[in-house]
């Protein structure tokens, strides 16, 4: 890595007492030792932004990684309003009415929730005002993908078995679902191993008639 | 059955980040794009001058991505690859000397400053214009050329459908400029697809992409010729998914033809076997240790690098030989099946990166070269040609693409987890801001630069390359590092935009440093009217 670079001294927003983007933490700009590697991380970028926003986004048929931003109007309104202390929810609620409820920090921006594969989902974050529900922002309707296979008529083609038989693609909805709901709306900051990762895992090379032609 | 004996469509997706610092006289990644050029994309170019010259017939399909197109036709990259190449045929004289007394050696550096040479040769005679002679073969009928997503911005994440739209849209009138006619298809960077996405795909005129193998099958409803045929969505895009089995016989570390111990060994380099003092003036500023291209060894096996053995160019080419038959007798046997089985006309797509040819796989050129051969010699059995190709001859099923793409997991995951997932907030940040600059009209000439260089800056920050990086751990400080950069730009340009004095100077410094897309319109970030 280049030695000589030094960042351009640009205009940079105020910085705002909300938690860090994990991003990168060892903001090395000077060797620590004579001789030590010199690593440029690039101008330090704003910790957070001024809107009230929430975003997910799908990673796979199992997980979606939630963040938001508290740092809009709205939110400081309704702080102002009901104290300091009061509770954010995270509420995830797909079409079918099933629905999950999380009290959420408002400085902890990422938040991975285990998912139902072919599920259509809204996410958003709200105060409670009594009896009253308030929502600061929410997403659009998103979702998740479908690791299944559905044909007219309930009766899939001799090819595409012969494609799902040989690249070891999963085809039941039944087997899929299953495998979902042992971890069904569970959260962490880290996501568990895909179920059905090995659906991916490709064979041994080998001709259309089955045979490895070396 | 059908009469047509099927379309292998062969695709090569070439894109490079746009890495280019005036701000250095010298700068070590922009050896990725020069590595590439010596190593991929003349030796590529040389290969179908060939095969024009013997006039044996052959297609191949290609991406070029925008930002590799503006790499290839700048000036101050061609002359520092110019003089790069100077510095790598002086290494080779040297290391002729160098390994005098040593016969196996003296072979394998002289094997090298040859190659070299050719490349330099080919260089000069096209004076440096490799976008030509890739235009040159796309309207000769020879090579399809495909375009990418701007800055192969990694789609599903983009937040904001104007930010889509301006993927898409720029890089289509990148793709006018450089090949003077449109795009007919679009690799979607990392082949990732959500549902949604052929809507906007169909409005920006395109009519074709390719995607993963599952984005196929587990459409809705499952296509009859599961992968081997084509799928046309609602909205009249055609999608095109790739073969597994022909992927896996080129693409797999263990069992795919690169890993054969003949083949020449990538990770022993000069740059990091001879002494500091003697490889110092070949290297970046700051002496640190790179790769030279001068390769001696071969694979050998699962050995560590120092009992590597000497490399054989002649025995590798004849290894790349025979591959190439294995290939070409896998692939009849194939479509052999294929048409017995299949509705109208087979496909089968094999893609592939285009740097695995070459710059990784050193033999990969000619692979290609006796395949192609191949096929027109026993063309019979089945014929190379482009998606459009398979668009115009096949039958397609309608059916709606499921989401996908060709990363690690099928899924997202390579480019979403815990490594890259702070860069989100930033880029649909930028995306906002972005949005409200286009729907306001700017004050002055100089406030509409700052606006298209304000879209330069998040189309760069939206490199899918930057979040790769970051999950392979390799140079990462750097992907971080302009990240950040273009976040920061597009942050203090916004400003600007907001601004009745604007700072020129800071303008003008960013418009040379990120100064891809010259011609960038971000119309397409302007918000439209909600419907009903």
């Amino acid at each position: 890595m280049v030695n000589d670079y030094h960042s351009s001294g640009t205009f940079m927003p105020t910085f705002r007492e909300v938690p860090p983007f994990d991003g990168p933490l060892a903001q090395e700009k000077r060797p620590s030792r004579p001789g030590g590697v010199y690593l440029d991380w690039g101008p330090q970028i704003p910790e957070c932004y001024d809107v009230d926003y929430i975003h997910a986004l799908v990673r796979d048929p199992f997980w979606v990684c939630v963040y938001w931003l508290l740092g809009g109007p709205k939110t400081e309104r309704w702080l102002r309003k009901l104290g300091q202390d009061t509770d954010f929810i995270l509420i995830l609620k797909r079409d079918d009415e099933v629905r999950y409820e999380y009290v959420v920090p408002r400085k902890c921006p990422f938040y991975w929730i285990n998912v139902r594969p072919g599920g259509a989902y809204f996410a958003r974050i709200i105060v409670r005002h009594g009896n009253k529900l308030i929502e600061i922002c929410r997403t659009p309707r998103f979702t998740t993908p479908k690791p299944w296979v559905k044909s007219v008529g309930g009766e899939v083609s001799p090819l595409m078995s012969e494609a799902m038989e040989k690249f070891g693609f999963a085809a039941s909805e039944v087997e899929v679902l299953s495998a979902y709901e042992e971890g069904a709306g569970s959260v962490g900051r880290s996501p568990v191993a895909l179920p059905l990762h090995d659906a991916f895992s490709y064979p041994t090379p080998t001709s259309s008639s089955g045979q490895n032609h070396e | 059955m059908s009469e047509h004996p099927g379309i292998l469509i062969l695709h090569l997706h070439a894109h490079l980040p746009y890495v280019r610092h005036p701000e250095h006289s010298s700068f070590m990644e922009e050896d990725w794009l020069f590595e590439a050029i010596s190593e991929t994309y003349v030796p590529l170019l040389i290969s179908m001058d060939r095969l024009m010259n013997e006039d044996v017939p052959f297609k191949l399909s290609m991406t070029l991505s925008p930002p590799l197109c503006e790499m290839l036709d700048d000036d101050l990259l061609r002359t520092r690859y110019a003089i790069r190449l100077d510095k790598l045929v002086q290494l080779g004289e040297k290391e002729i000397e160098r390994t005098n007394s040593d016969p196996a050696m003296n072979a394998a550096a002289k094997f090298h400053l040859q190659f070299f040479k050719e490349v330099r040769d080919y260089w000069r005679k096209v004076q440096g214009d490799l976008i030509s002679k890739f235009r040159y073969l796309q309207n000769s009928g020879h090579l399809e050329i495909m375009t990418c997503c701007a800055t192969h911005g990694f789609l599903p994440h983009i937040a904001n459908d104007e930010a889509i739209r301006a993927q898409l849209r720029i890089a289509a009138n990148n793709y006018r400029k450089h090949f003077h006619r449109s795009p007919n298809g679009i690799w979607l960077a990392e082949c990732a697809y959500r549902q949604g996405l052929d809507e906007l795909l169909a409005e920006e005129g395109y009519s074709y992409t390719f995607l993963d193998a599952h984005g196929i099958l587990y459409s809705e409803p499952a296509p009859k010729n599961g992968v081997w045929g084509t799928v046309r969505s609602p909205s009249g895009i055609t999608f095109i998914g790739r073969d597994i089995e022909s992927s896996k016989q080129v693409w797999s570390a263990n069992e795919g033809y690169p890993g054969d111990p003949a083949y020449r060994e990538f990770y022993r380099d000069v740059g990091y076997d001879r002494e500091q003092d003697y490889i110092e003036p070949f290297l970046h500023g700051g002496g640190t240790r790179h790769n030279l291209g001068y390769k001696y060894y071969r694979i050998t096996g699962d050995v560590q690098l120092d009992e590597k053995q000497p490399y054989d160019p002649t025995q590798a080419a004849m290894t790349a030989r025979q591959h190439a038959e294995n290939f070409h007798f896998n692939r009849t046997q194939q479509f052999k099946h294929l048409r017995a089985h299949t509705e109208g006309i087979p496909v089968v797509l094999a893609p592939y990166d285009a740097e695995l040819f070459g710059h990784w796989w050193f033999e990969g050129p000619n692979f290609l070269e006796s395949f192609m051969r191949l096929v027109a010699q026993y063309s019979d059995q089945f014929v190379l040609g482009s998606g459009s190709d398979a668009c115009d001859k096949c039958t397609e099923q309608l059916a709606k693409p499921s989401a996908s793409s060709w990363g690690a997991g099928g899924y997202f995951s390579v480019w979403l987890n815990e490594s890259n997932q702070w860069m989100y907030p930033h880029l649909h940040e930028g995306e906002r801001r972005m949005i409200r600059a286009a729907s306001c009209d700017p004050a002055s000439p100089l406030h509409r630069r700052i606006r298209d260089q304000m879209g330069r800056e998040l189309l760069l920050a939206q490199s899918s390359d930057w979040a790769f990086i970051a999950t392979t751990a390799t140079t990462v400080p750097y992907a971080v590092r302009r990240f950040r950069e273009h976040i920061s730009a597009l942050l203090t340009l916004d400003e600007m935009f907001h601004s009745q004095n604007p700072d020129v100077q800071k303008l003008e410094e960013l418009e040379d440093r990120h100064r891809i897309f010259p011609e960038i319109d971000t119309s397409a970030y302007t918000r439209r009217p909600e419907n009903g």
